[in-house]
């Protein structure tokens, strides 16, 4: 506590880095959505919960039969109770992934509702309830399934379904080069702001510059990966480590499915 | 001991409505200075326990059922002014998702349960154990200060039906709204609760007090709190709340208008033409479900919606701090 009071006062002070509320700047509006970007991309490493703990590939797979489920059922009844689950996963989930999962499939949920509205108002209102919950489930059982592992284990995960080489190479390339590009662009705007000085009636005109030179350098930067690769001994075939000790959140997750499945049958 | 809608007049639940509006204020204003961040869910957990009392009803004589509330314990565990917070919420899910409780009538069931209940409970308390301390009393002193409160709080909410047929009568003199004078409601009221559910109740409060110094002793000593223990509670009572499906009765002055309709020979006229809300898992039963079932996954839904609530509240509040 003796610390806390030795900071002076002006540290303490919240620093906008960025000024919120005012219009902002063409400049400082893209460093803002794509240093936003970055963050998020970057911070994914650091959730874990439970859910992590479920190998990859199970978790797809269950994802894929409870979409179908979901989907196909026209129960109120079976849709009451995977969303009664639903609740209780979320409200066990750590609070950052809870939070972006509840405004992720609410606003899904929202769009949905307000998408029927017209049906609604000319009376068919029969699934009306039923068609929102499905979309809030399906998105939330998506975003469960993303938020919980990371990218390189999904991708891991397709290959087990045999989903072919190319594929998989494509996928894991992009996702890297997103972080990479999104540097490169971010530092291409730093470079712009500090070179730019009043004001200008070309706002847009360095974007056709910054897109050009990123296409440029990602030729130049493909051709040289390809090269690496091949130097590494690469011949079109991607391996992955797939094997992984069984562990006891895939048996529930399991049962889980298992027990939904058996659900839908019985509510039909 | 959820009032339904258009049993009082809108009138009664405007009145109480307002009058809670200052108590929710200045108990959010009390929990933001008093409690540490680290035991704000601990408000999520209890509302969900406080739900989780609320649905085992217990019959009683007279072809009713009741309820505990668990406002006392609440107020001991958590300081009255959460407590009144934690059941707010927790009455606010019943009477949305469940239909359990009016939403016109939602100040009224406020200030009953979340509101007298835990203040007079907690006032209670205090007094016998700082006035009568003598060693190991504490559990006594609760079940003893919450078999008070609730009754208290039946006492009054039979008051408030009590009063309707003599405030508010049609043209031929019949009662609008709920049709029983005060000879009829405060016994009706007061028996359930003087005898079974204030029982539930002193059971509730002891039994989860002693859980809860066996386990967590920490959450009575305004200590950080590990959560896993008491999620465990939690996750103990949610399967065993069929039990409050063995009296299927309604509980008194909860009926649908059909059965007050045939009970009395009429219905009353603010009764028959009021408002009503469909609640999406009216009466905590799922249409076409075995009502065990539909039952326990009532209970599962609205525990983790107030958890949910809770934990968002706590990081917007965690939000507030860092700026």
């Amino acid at each position: 506590m003796n610390e806390k009071k030795n900071i002076p006062q002006w540290l303490m002070k919240p620093d906008e880095l960025f000024e919120v509320g005012k219009k902002e700047r063409f400049i400082e509006k893209n460093i803002h959505t794509l240093f936003k970007l970055l963050a998020a991309i970057r911070s994914r490493s650091n959730d874990h919960c439970f859910l992590s703990r479920i190998h990859p590939a199970l978790k797809l797979f269950s994802l894929v039969v409870l979409l179908f489920l979901i989907s196909l059922s026209r129960s109120m009844v079976f849709i009451s109770t995977v969303g009664s689950c639903m609740l209780l996963l979320i409200s066990i989930l750590p609070v950052n992934i809870m939070k972006r999962i509840l405004i992720m499939s609410l606003t899904a949920a929202v769009f949905m509702a307000v998408t029927l509205l017209p049906a609604f108002l000319v009376g068919i209102h029969g699934h009306y309830l039923l068609i929102v919950v499905k979309v809030w489930l399906t998105v939330s059982f998506s975003g469960l399934l993303v938020l919980t592992t990371s990218w390189h284990a999904l991708i891991a995960a397709l290959k087990l379904f045999r989903v072919p080489d190319l594929f998989i190479l494509i996928l894991d390339i992009t996702l890297k080069y997103i972080v990479i590009f999104s540097d490169f662009t971010l530092n291409m705007f730093y470079a712009l702001k500090l070179r730019s000085v009043g004001k200008t009636a070309k706002k847009a005109a360095p974007v056709a510059g910054i897109a050009g030179t990123l296409f440029l350098k990602s030729k130049e930067m493909s051709e040289d990966l390809y090269d690496a690769m091949v130097c590494r001994g690469f011949s079109g075939h991607y391996t992955t480590q797939v094997k992984r000790q069984w562990h006891w959140m895939d048996t529930a997750c399991s049962v889980f499915v298992l027990a939904l499945a058996l659900s839908f049958f019985y509510f039909r | 001991m959820h009032i339904p809608d258009n049993y009082l007049s809108p009138e009664t639940c405007l009145i109480m409505g307002g009058a809670m509006v200052p108590v929710v204020a200045v108990s959010i204003r009390r929990v933001r200075v008093k409690m540490t961040r680290e035991r704000l869910p601990l408000i999520g957990v209890g509302a969900a326990l406080s739900f989780l009392m609320m649905m085992f009803n217990v019959p009683v004589p007279g072809g009713t059922t009741a309820h505990a509330v668990g406002g006392t314990l609440l107020a001991i565990l958590l300081g009255p002014e959460a407590a009144c917070l934690a059941i707010a919420a927790a009455l606010l899910i019943q009477c949305l998702v469940f239909g359990d409780g009016g939403i016109l009538a939602y100040g009224v069931n406020l200030f009953n349960m979340a509101f007298i209940m835990p203040f007079a409970g907690y006032a209670i308390y205090r007094f016998l154990v700082t006035r009568l301390a003598f060693r190991n009393t504490e559990l006594i002193y609760a079940g003893i200060a919450s078999y008070l409160a609730i009754n208290i709080a039946a006492l009054i909410a039979a008051i408030e039906f009590g009063i309707q047929p003599l405030l508010f009568t049609d043209a031929k003199g019949l009662p609008l709204y709920s049709p029983y004078p005060l000879k009829v409601s405060i016994p009706a009221m007061l028996i359930p609760h003087l005898t079974l559910a204030g029982l539930a109740e002193i059971v509730f409060t002891v039994g989860v007090l002693i859980f809860i110094k066996k386990v967590s002793p920490e959450i009575l000593q305004n200590r950080p709190v590990s959560f896993h223990k008491i999620s465990a509670l939690l996750l103990l009572l949610i399967p065993l709340t069929p039990l409050g499906l063995l009296s299927a009765a309604s509980a008194w002055g909860e009926w649908s208008n059909g059965e007050l309709h045939q009970s009395l020979g009429y219905l009353p006229k603010g009764m028959a033409h009021g408002y009503n809300y469909q609640a999406l898992l009216s009466g905590y039963s799922f249409k076409g479900m075995p009502g065990a079932v539909g039952y326990i996954l009532s209970a599962v839904a609205g525990v983790a919606l107030l958890v949910i609530f809770f934990r968002i509240f706590r990081m917007s509040r965690r939000k507030d701090e860092q700026h």
